[in-house]
């Protein structure tokens, strides 16, 4: 198990919009190896939707992949065609989303999308059809699944209605499942059982999870490795217990103070300075130099520097040997 | 058996779309049978009691050549609503390709589409009815087209608004991620999500396609005399009204009015019973 199972290689997008070219993504390398549960954290327009539309390639016309390589079991799918990939998605590679019952046809009732997704991926009788709904349904602990599946989304809670979306994005058996905010709009302890699925649906399916989330502790909470961004770059990638024990880059660092936790006091929470740099108008070597305090001439003025300090844990960040010290 | 209950649910909740489903299907079956059970031949004349007034013998009257109106009126449903019927099918297919693909792809293919209909609709409607029929001759197959034609651009227009918004909307996301191709989501996710408000303006548009082809037999173009047409025979009653004989325009004028009144309240119950939100 040499190859990952995913595996991104100097991947950048730009945008390109009226006012001009965005490039929202530069030079973004990661990769997920089988069975792992890797998070992407960032906030609010750091690229973390837009890698996960790169990867199913379902990027809007005006987003452009200047170069790199999406490695997905060895091929590349950046090189397949439209044709092809509608095999990768939702077979090999699936996606849920945040806010479930809007992910879900309002007019079609749920055992029906189901059997949709199924009969597109598989050879499966017509008869076969509904027990493979109503099996779905069962994996993700839907009660009476017989009554659900005549139900249509906006009878159903919204912890229900992403119980669907996992049975759908599932019931193909993918090696890879994207959760994008997975739990957004539901209510905590929704969040919880719902992540809770998630997780063990991935061991049990031995199938790698990319969560994109916003929330730093529900990342360390269910995920083996935390892959930080910030304004397209990625600038920490690290196992979640050494990403906590030894940050390196001070936006983590930033993160993690302003993440509430159950020892801390909420008055001791921080705030980030500033906002993300504007893309459009400024073209950063660190994308993060606006924002820190620890910034010198070495950071404006030189490429950005990604230092392995493990194998395991690298870092973007020119400032990143003193952190380690400090 | 769930879609019976609904139906069923949405007639005894609204008593206007139940009066209008009612009225709806005497329609259809006046159109299917009716032929089979007037008392009078309406082409055959007898001009000894021309202009009689409605009598329990001719319930509508005799026009001027003395044929029961009744029977004319009852007759005519089923070339009106053919006519209708017809030109809305044509027009609501090729206007929901037209319009779901201008709504869809957008760019060229928005801006092409758009400035088609756009043409279609700088004329006033009625008159381009008239134009088309005369140019392309006096046919009922004509009276189809240029009805079809003039209707065109509200359904491609409903269509492309309705598909426009849909098409950004997570649920088509989430299909197109798990492998939908372009075509299938346009067709099995957004098209279904379109036929709501679709349905209405097809309700809408059977009463306007009614009136067009009464409109045109009006004024002499389309269905000639001596068929029986609503349109002609308000038409050929209309020189009598001065004169006293009423019954001659007035009942296949009713009977025209009742079908749009019918079919514009027949949209709202149609959009209910297509929107599985209202199932509830």
């Amino acid at each position: 198990m040499n190859v990952p199972l995913l595996d991104i290689k100097d991947l950048s997008i730009t945008f390109k919009t009226r006012q001009g070219n965005v490039p929202a993504l530069e030079n973004i390398s990661f990769h997920i190896k089988k069975g792992e549960t890797v998070a992407v954290v960032g906030e609010s327009g750091s690229g973390k939707s837009v890698t996960a539309a790169a990867i199913l390639r379902i990027l809007d016309k005006a987003g452009q992949i200047d170069h790199g390589k999406i490695m997905f079991s060895g091929m590349n799918l950046l090189e397949f065609s439209e044709r092809y990939m509608l095999n990768i998605r939702g077979r090999e590679i699936s996606m849920i989303f945040q806010n479930p019952r809007a992910a879900l046809n309002p007019i079609r009732s749920v055992g029906k999308q189901i059997e949709d997704i199924i009969r597109m991926h598989g050879p499966v009788t017509k008869k076969n059809l509904y027990e493979h709904a109503i099996a779905a349904l069962n994996t993700v602990n839907i009660s009476s699944p017989e009554h659900r599946y005549h139900q249509y989304p906006f009878e159903l809670s919204g912890g229900m209605c992403q119980r669907v979306m996992i049975a759908m994005a599932i019931s193909c058996r993918p090696s890879l499942l994207i959760a994008d905010e997975p739990t957004t709009g539901l209510d905590v302890t929704t969040q919880a059982n719902i992540m809770e699925l998630i997780k063990t649906k991935s061991t049990e399916l031995h199938m790698s999870t990319l969560l994109i989330t916003h929330d730093l502790s529900m990342a360390a909470q269910y995920c083996d490795r935390i892959i930080v961004m910030h304004a397209g770059h990625i600038v920490e990638i690290s196992t979640t217990d050494d990403l906590y024990k030894n940050p390196l880059h001070p936006y983590t660092k930033k993160l993690i103070t302003a993440t509430p936790s159950e020892r801390g006091n909420v008055d001791d929470i921080e705030f980030i300075p500033g906002n993300l740099p504007n893309l459009l108008t400024e073209s950063l070597n660190c994308r993060f130099s606006n924002r820190c305090e620890f910034v010198d001439e070495k950071c404006v003025n030189n490429k950005l520097l990604y230092t392995e300090v493990s194998p395991t844990h690298s870092v973007a960040c020119w400032r990143a040997e003193e952190n380690a010290t400090a | 058996m769930k879609n019976l209950k609904h139906i069923k649910y949405v007639l005894t909740e609204n008593p206007i779309t139940f009066g209008s489903v009612i009225l709806f299907l005497l329609f259809i079956l006046t159109a299917i049978f009716g032929p089979l059970l007037i008392p009078f031949d309406p082409l055959a004349s007898d001009t000894e009691n021309a202009l009689n007034p409605p009598s329990a013998l001719h319930w509508f009257g005799t026009d001027q050549l003395g044929r029961d109106v009744f029977s004319r009126v009852v007759v005519a449903t089923r070339l009106d609503l053919f006519i209708a019927l017809v030109a809305v099918i044509l027009s609501f297919v090729v206007g929901s390709i037209l319009g779901s693909l201008a709504g869809y792809y957008g760019g060229w293919t928005d801006r092409i589409v758009g400035r088609f209909l756009d043409t279609i609709m700088a004329f006033p409607l009625f008159v381009l009815a008239m134009a088309i029929v005369a140019a392309l001759g006096n046919t009922i197959e004509n009276i189809v087209y240029a009805t079809a034609i003039i209707n065109l651009p509200f359904y491609a227009r409903v269509a492309r608004a309705e598909v426009n918004v849909l098409r950004n909307s997570p649920f088509v996301e989430a299909a197109l991620v798990s492998g939908n191709s372009h075509m299938k989501l346009l067709c099995f996710q957004i098209f279904p999500n379109a036929m709501p408000p679709m349905m209405v303006q097809l309700s809408l548009n059977m009463g306007w396609a009614i009136l067009n082809a009464a409109g045109l037999s009006f004024i002499g173009l389309g269905v000639k005399p001596p068929d029986a047409e609503w349109g002609i025979m308000v038409a050929e009653g209309a020189n009598y009204i001065i004169s006293g004989e009423w019954w001659v325009a007035l009942f296949p004028g009713a009977v025209l009015m009742l079908a749009v009144f019918c079919f514009n309240l027949l949209g709202d119950g149609l959009r209910d019973i297509f929107d599985p939100r209202k199932r509830s």
